[in-house]
């Protein structure tokens, strides 16, 4: 078995080259840091040969989580090939890389990636040259177009076992005397290594000195040529280095590439208006507005309307109803089919609609270019509380699942952010809650048109709150990161991209509806239609339900619930199947209230809801629902990434008390009205004032934190 | 003058960068070195989105104070 790393800088196209290559359909979008874990592949020509598709990195100094992937895949594996994929819009950035990767010793093909835009352009590479000056072989690709890959793969076919590269060093003689003096000190590795390590022991790169036994002398004999080399130079020797890269790079570009385009091109004058200072944010209001106007309420909500009140109401239960008449059905298993199964992932199906539109639209703004934008647009914002422009992403991809959310955190930088990050993450409503907001919006306000967006508003908010509560304490303080980000350029985005990207989020939850939630329904079916009567389990009339064991259980749980407003027992086990997946909370309402009768018209359930909520009770649900800890794969995804189960139980249990304050002080003011001031008022008035305090007093630790970092300076 | 100062549209080249070692080497891997030429796209308090080496980055204030740079075109030495 051969390996094959596919490198590069971010953005460049490497995914798109792997899927070509391997058949696989991962997931690619037009912004730094959508892969942010190797992938594993087999090239489709030969599956003896591994195809590993990395996260993108600018050099192999790594900062953020998804570049030490890469690099620690890189050095530390073994990889028999480097396919170096090099963005030709961009070439003397690219190259950067690509004179480390060449320094590694592993052999390098270098895949000169959009060199179709290079063309349209105007421009000329001179690839003979290019590979000539590298010493490797260099094939022009177009991942996108499908175009050169088959040379490609015949180029590193060939090459994958050849080790006898010709050693060439891009080095003036000033730098390379000092790079053979401490070669010659290095004795552990083999030839071809060796300038890599001479070079990463005069950085005194610490992930490398990890990993080398060295005898003191040894060490004392290179630090002292470090001093030498920086008393030469008059700088340290990472600049020194960076700057022979750039001084041999500019120089191999100015051989090779001809270039016929000067000045402002469309992609800059695209971003003097869309991040301009007075028009970036009424910009990209309007732009979310109308993504989510248009996906929740008019196509989106026709469609969503038509599945849930003639599809799976006038269409699909009458007819299996009658089909199961006719097989002349037992009642229990007919009673499973149709106010189990199809009563509880019908409520779910009945929503797909309205999250491929969703998934269109976020796919379109990802293809296109925005999607970086927006992160330096709302790091100014962001700042103010706490989390950096990089922290919008994760959350912007939130809204669509809040697990590949949680993943795209990896690209931020400080540790600290992007845990604050991935608690906050998924308060923004992902589309599994979309169900949930529009079963409550439907049922209980009459569809008002402020309760969709009040509960994206409500998921900023807390976002917000939490920032600035968070930062305060001592486990979050210090400043955000600062926010460095390459911008790609804006192009049309690509149809077939942008379909295939939202099929695949959208399958995924079709996917969902059709293993967790079916078992799901099936269970809650069971547990709602049984219980135990006169001392034995027996199947219930549609006038028992209380006495099931879902009843048993959600009543038990009930109390708990019961200063939110939603002390019944239907709610209370809606609120903990929503726990496996935030789909369930609809489908069990679904089969609940959808017993006996199939309903005429899909309001049946609403008015069964309208009866067992108040508008106070039910908004108070809402938020707790779409606050509290996600769903397992979340959880799931929460632990992956924080690592630690201090974290992971800090976060999760962060979570809950929020909601839960949050949805007691809501249902307790709205209460006030009703009641008059009582005792729980008061508690609600304290948990607020509390929660105003959190958010309003002076950072405690900042000082003390100012005057040890000025101690340390 | 610092990079969050300078004028829009000018060419204008990097004459120094100040800050620790790994600050300057994220620069540099993204492009920023003593002596290349910058050019700012767009400015919004102090966080600049700016084309050097053919890419254009976004940096905020932070980024952008510790680099220098003076008006003038000039190729790389």
């Amino acid at each position: 078995m051969k390996t094959i790393a596919l490198a590069g800088n971010p953005n460049c196209g490497k995914t798109t080259i792997f899927n070509a290559m391997t058949g696989s359909s991962q997931y690619i979008g037009n912004w730094p840091g959508v892969t942010v874990e190797k992938k594993e592949g087999r090239w489709k020509g030969d599956s003896d040969i591994k195809l590993i598709d990395l996260p993108g990195i600018y050099s192999l100094s790594p900062y953020s989580l998804d570049e030490v992937i890469a690099r620690n895949f890189l050095l530390n594996e073994n990889v028999d090939l480097i396919v170096n994929v090099v963005d030709a819009t961009n070439l003397e950035r690219n190259l950067y890389l690509t004179t480390q990767l060449l320094e590694t010793g592993i052999p390098v093909v270098v895949a000169l990636n959009m060199m179709d835009l290079v063309k349209n352009h105007g421009d000329r590479i001179h690839i003979e040259e290019l590979a000539v000056q590298l010493h490797c072989p260099v094939i022009p690709v177009s991942g996108l177009k499908n175009e050169g890959l088959d040379t490609l793969a015949d180029t590193f076919v060939k090459d994958i076992g050849r080790g006898d590269r010709l050693h060439f060093s891009i080095y003036s003689e000033n730098i390379q005397k000092y790079l053979r003096r401490v070669e010659g000190v290095c004795s552990f590795c083999d030839a071809a290594k060796k300038e890599w390590y001479a070079i990463k022991l005069l950085e005194k790169d610490e992930k490398t000195m990890e990993h080398i036994a060295m005898i003191n002398a040894d060490m004392q004999q290179i630090d002292s040529m470090r001093e030498e080399m920086k008393a030469e130079f008059d700088d340290d020797i990472q600049s020194i280095i960076a700057d022979a890269r750039y001084v041999y790079i500019s120089d191999l570009v100015a051989k090779t590439y001809t270039k016929t385009r000067n000045g402002m091109c469309l992609s800059d004058r695209i971003d003097s208006i869309v991040t301009n200072r007075v028009l970036a944010l009424p910009i990209f209001a309007a732009v979310m507005y109308i993504v989510y106007y248009v996906s929740v309420t008019t196509i989106g909500g026709f469609v969503t309307d038509w599945t849930n009140d003639v599809l799976f109401t006038e269409i699909i239960p009458p007819f299996v109803e009658e089909f199961l008449i006719s097989l002349d059905c037992a009642a229990w298993l007919s009673s499973l089919i149709l106010d189990g199964i199809i009563a509880g992932i019908g409520a779910v199906l009945g929503f797909v609609p309205q999250m491929f539109v969703l998934f269109f639209f976020l796919a379109l703004l990802e293809d296109c270019g925005y999607m970086a934008r927006i992160a330096f647009i709302m790091d100014r914002i962001f700042r103010k509380f706490g989390l950096s422009g990089k922290s919008f992403i994760p959350m912007l991809i939130g809204t669509g699942c809040g697990v590949p959310g949680i993943m795209a955190s990896r690209t931020i930088e400080n540790e600290k952010d992007r845990r604050m990050t991935i608690m906050t993450t998924t308060f923004i409503p992902c589309s599994a809650k979309l169900p949930i907001i529009a079963l409550i919006a439907g049922a209980l306000f009459d569809g008002a048109s402020w309760v969709a967006p009040s509960a994206y508003f409500i998921g900023i908010a807390a976002i917000v709150c939490s920032g600035i509560i968070l930062k305060k304490t001592r486990l979050f303080a210090g400043d955000p990161s600062p926010f460095i980000m390459e911008l790609p350029a804006y192009h049309m985005p690509q149809l077939k991209n942008v379909l295939l990207s939202m099929w695949e989020r959208g399958s995924s939850f079709i996917k969902k509806a059709g293993t967790i939630i079916l078992l799901s329904t099936i269970v809650i079916w069971f547990a709602s239609r049984f219980g135990i009567d006169d001392g034995a389990i027996v199947m219930l009339e549609e006038e028992e339900l209380s006495k099931s064991f879902l009843a048993v259980l959600g009543s038990g749980m009930a109390p708990l619930f019961a200063p939110l407003g939603w002390g019944n027992w239907q709610a209370a086990v809606a609120a903990i199947t929503g726990l496996v997946a935030k789909e369930n909370v609809v489908a069990t309402f679904g089969i609940l209230f959808g017993f006996g009768e199939v309903a005429e018209d899909g309001v049946e359930i609403w008015n069964a809801m309208a009866l067992s909520f108040t508008a106070a009770s039910a908004f108070s649900f809402l938020v707790f629902n779409l606050l509290c800890a996600p769903c397992f794969a979340a959880m799931g995804a929460i632990r992956r990434e924080m690592n630690h189960t201090k974290w992971t139980v800090f976060a999760i249990g962060y979570q809950c008390l929020f909601a839960y304050l949050a949805s007691f002080v809501i249902y307790q003011f709205a209460m006030i009205s009703v009641y008059g001031f009582t005792m729980m008022s008061a508690l609600a008035v304290a948990v607020f004032v509390l929660f105003v305090y959190l958010l309003f007093r002076k950072p405690k630790s900042k000082e003390k934190q100012q005057q040890k970092e000025y101690a340390k300076a | 003058m610092l990079l969050t100062t300078a004028p829009a549209g000018k060419e204008l080249r990097i004459y120094k960068i100040i800050g620790k070692d790994d600050v300057r080497s994220r620069l540099s891997d993204m492009g920023f070195t003593e002596g290349s030429c910058v050019q700012i796209i767009n400015e919004w308090k102090g966080n600049v989105i700016v084309c050097i080496r053919d890419a254009r980055i976004a940096l905020d204030k932070t980024w952008a104070n510790r680099i220098m740079v003076c008006e003038g075109k000039g190729e790389i030495e």
